[in-house]
């Protein structure tokens, strides 16, 4: 990862890449946001129905979140998965997961392995994750989640 | 560690196996691999051993053998699943360095268990450059298991070396199917003898998928620290649920806010976003913190790259909405909690920030 300074310009390499792309996590989400949010407003002409809207933005949304944080596995999930739905014109919703955390098992540790395989599952592209990373990968995506609810919630009163 | 006569079982054992634990604990290896046993291989010894279920574990100096002895009677969801036996997750790189330095080939199996065996005469303990103390105490603990005619004492060796042996693994990528060959010839290949509890099956898969859960199950700790209010949660499942319930709450959110920002969208004043937006690329090359003024707070995540500006611009922000900017007053309010939550990223972003300066 590279970290310009103002005066020189260093190639860097940080010990915990993780913490870099975190870091630029905000700005870079804000940046991909804000653009693609500009051109959807100067796109809207008034005949168009709010749902495309709604669509448009939680794809540009998704996909802002793609951008800013390449480099883990679940960004190219949610990359594959934003491109077949773009291409379908879908607009599915993750929370909508059928879980099943219900489940009725007598065995503790078959319900522990449902429940990961369910955790796994809410990860975009989780099932490909190889086990060795699945806590990485779960570590940088709730990250990138929270701070992407907050970029949303800042944009939102900033613009209200 | 030299090769001791073979005095007391008992205390030679754990006396070696002490030793070698924690010489072996030390350079514990990085889990790196797929295979079933990196896991337990870089769990900490009191897990390690938990797993192991030692039934009669000696009070040794090693804190460590003691914490298992004391673990393994506390630990009862390990218990519900084990019934009192042990099990031991297969591993072909784990056979292949036990068969190095090993001593006897095969053994009987009593009924219901599946044994540790190494199967390569003890010769080859020479060449092994790993863990030598490890080799030395191997064809030791095996002999005794031949000559032990107490199947119980047996067991316990084969738990204590199959420990050792977990323990002081380095990771290789191997399939799990050598398992497979738990049943059949010791003579001619390499493998594993796993111990399962009692009313476990003894299949491979079975013991494969327990493996690597448990693998899961050990990286839990680290996801506890994730979420708000999960280190007091005790026990997998529940951390699990709240991880999940997590995940699921911060996607909801995504969502709702996306709809609230597509219907506020037509009316958004892009003016000062779009300042934003240039000043989010430009700032990339420039310090200058004049350039922000108007909406510094969003900025503040944003400038953790720039260790100079960062506490500067954390005053600022803060002091901006209060002096400056009448228009924006007011919606300062929820953004400054947003911006609280915040700064646990920008603050541990900022000591790496100034750790990647020192690596210059």
């Amino acid at each position: 990862m590279e970290a310009q300074q103002q005066n020189k310009r260093r190639r860097v390499y940080s010990m915990e890449p993780n913490k870099i792309v975190q870091s630029i996590f905000a700005r870079n989400y804000l940046s991909y946001l804000v653009s693609a949010l500009m051109k959807i407003k100067e796109n809207t002409s008034s005949s168009k129905d709010h749902n495309d809207i709604c669509k448009n933005v939680k794809y540009e949304v998704e996909m802002a979140m793609v951008l800013s944080a390449q480099g883990f596995a679940w960004s190219n999930g949610l990359k594959v998965k934003l491109q077949r739905e773009h291409i379908n014109n879908v607009a599915t919703t993750e929370g909508d997961n059928n879980l099943g955390m219900e489940k009725d098992s007598v065995r503790e540790d078959k319900e522990d392995e449902e429940k990961m395989k369910n955790l796994i599952s809410l990860i975009p592209g989780g099932e490909e994750i190889c086990d060795e990373q699945v806590v990485n990968e779960l570590e940088s995506y709730i990250k990138c989640l929270q701070m992407q609810v907050n970029v949303l919630q800042c944009l939102i009163a900033e613009t209200c | 560690m030299e090769q001791q006569p073979t005095g007391t079982i008992h205390a030679l054992d754990s006396v070696q196996f002490n030793e070698e634990i924690q010489g072996i604990m030390i350079p514990a290896p990085a889990p790196e691999n797929a295979s079933s046993f990196t896991a337990l291989l870089e769990l900490p010894p009191t897990q390690a051993v938990e797993l192991l279920h030692l039934p009669d574990c000696d009070g040794t100096d090693s804190g460590r053998l003691s914490c298992c002895h004391v673990s393994v009677n506390q630990k009862p969801y390990l218990q519900n699943s084990s019934n009192g036996n042990l099990t031991f997750p297969t591993n072909a790189a784990l056979i292949e360095r036990a068969a190095k330095f090993s001593v006897f080939a095969g053994e009987n199996t009593s009924p219901g268990e599946v044994r540790l065996f190494p199967a390569v005469s003890g010769l080859n303990l020479e060449s092994v450059k790993n863990e030598p103390q490890e080799t030395d105490s191997n064809p030791c603990s095996t002999q005794e298991c031949v000559s032990d005619p107490a199947v119980e004492n047996k067991n316990q060796r084969n738990v204590k070396r199959k420990e050792r042996e977990k323990k002081a693994k380095p990771s290789s990528k191997k399939s799990k199917s050598v398992a497979d060959e738990t049943s059949g010839d010791g003579e001619k290949l390499p493998y594993v003898h796993v111990r399962v509890r009692r009313g476990q099956a003894t299949d491979s898969h079975s013991l494969a998928e327990r493996a690597r859960r448990e693998k899961i199950n050990a990286r839990m700790k680290l996801l506890q620290e994730l979420v708000p209010g999960c280190d007091k949660i005790s026990g997998t499942a529940l951390v699990l649920d709240e991880i999940i319930n997590h995940v699921q709450t911060l996607q909801r959110q995504v969502e709702i806010l996306s709809m609230k920002l597509a219907a506020v969208n037509p009316r958004i004043d892009f003016n000062l976003d779009r300042l934003l937006a240039s000043d989010g690329s430009s700032l990339m090359d420039s310090n200058l913190p004049s350039m922000v003024t108007p909406l510094m707070w969003p900025e503040i995540p944003l400038n953790i790259n720039r260790p100079h500006y960062q506490q500067q611009w954390q005053l600022d922000a803060f002091h901006q909405p209060l002096w400056g900017r009448e228009e924006d007053n007011h919606h300062f309010m929820t953004p400054e909690n947003s911006l609280l939550s915040y700064d646990s990223p920008a603050n541990s972003a900022s000591l790496h920030s100034n750790q990647l300066k020192m690596e210059l």
